[in-house]
């Protein structure tokens, strides 16, 4: 129970809180390639294996995004810097957590 | 002083060196790599490959396409997806544009009083972004 309690202890509390679990290096690869997500308000992010991520409002807009760890980061023209997110899942949806606090929770496109 | 004139004198291959002075994160990152404009039907191509390099990580890879397209008095620049970006004044040694990406806001200036060692400085403001970007280029 005491080891419960620890692992508890170092998982988010947003995670614990919505059902989403935290997602290691390999498990956010899984969870994103080849997948399409919709956000809120009907975006819809794709992500290839080879580093690419097309993001679709209106019009396409293409970035890249690559696994520092168990961090995802991604690079949106015209920014040069790349931001880094935590991720989690529920198993129907992905939700990203930025350095700053701020969340953004995509569900998986049938 | 020489200044390019036209979008050819572009075409080849540059080794480029960026230096990205981000003042939200209080640190200074270094970049290197390369950039190619090659002709296309609408102008030019630029293909850029870079290495970012980051204290304590890996190095991150990065790639960038934009289109340069002949435009009045220069040359208009698109994202890869056909986005307007930026229009590149040829003729004068600083020439600058603005672009808005909000809540983003990009000046850029460039720099040919040295051509054909060039250079582009891009100052970066917004919520969650302040930061200037030099990125200097030459022939490969």
């Amino acid at each position: 129970m005491r080891r419960f309690a620890l692992i508890l202890a170092a998982v988010p509390t947003w995670a614990v809180a919505d059902g989403f679990m935290p997602l290691a290096g390999d498990e956010i690869r899984a969870a994103l390639v080849g997948r399409v997500l919709v956000y809120e308000g009907g975006a819809r992010q794709s992500f290839d294996a080879s580093g690419g991520t097309v993001y679709v409002t209106d019009r396409p807009s293409l970035g890249q995004w690559s696994l520092r760890g168990d961090l995802y980061c991604s690079l949106w023209p015209p920014s040069d810097l790349w931001a880094c997110y935590t991720v989690a899942s529920d198993g129907d949806r992905v939700r990203f957590v930025g350095q700053g606090g701020d969340i953004t929770d995509g569900t998986y496109a049938e | 002083m020489t200044l390019p004139q036209d979008i050819a004198e572009f075409v080849g291959d540059w080794l480029l060196d960026r230096v990205i002075d981000d003042r939200l994160a209080g640190q200074k990152l270094r970049a290197e790599g390369g950039a190619t404009l090659r002709r296309s039907e609408s102008g030019l191509t630029y293909d850029e490959q870079v290495t970012l390099f980051m204290p304590g990580q890996p190095p991150f890879h990065g790639t960038r396409r934009y289109l340069w397209r002949p435009g009045p008095g220069g040359i208009a620049i698109h994202f890869e997806d056909g986005r307007f970006f930026h229009h590149l004044t040829l003729g004068q040694a600083e020439p600058g544009d603005h672009h808005d990406c909000p809540p983003d806001s990009y000046d850029a200036r460039y720099d040919f009083g040295r051509w054909p060692l060039w250079r582009v400085r891009w100052s970066v403001n917004g919520p969650r972004k302040d930061y200037e970007m030099v990125t200097d280029f030459r022939r490969r």
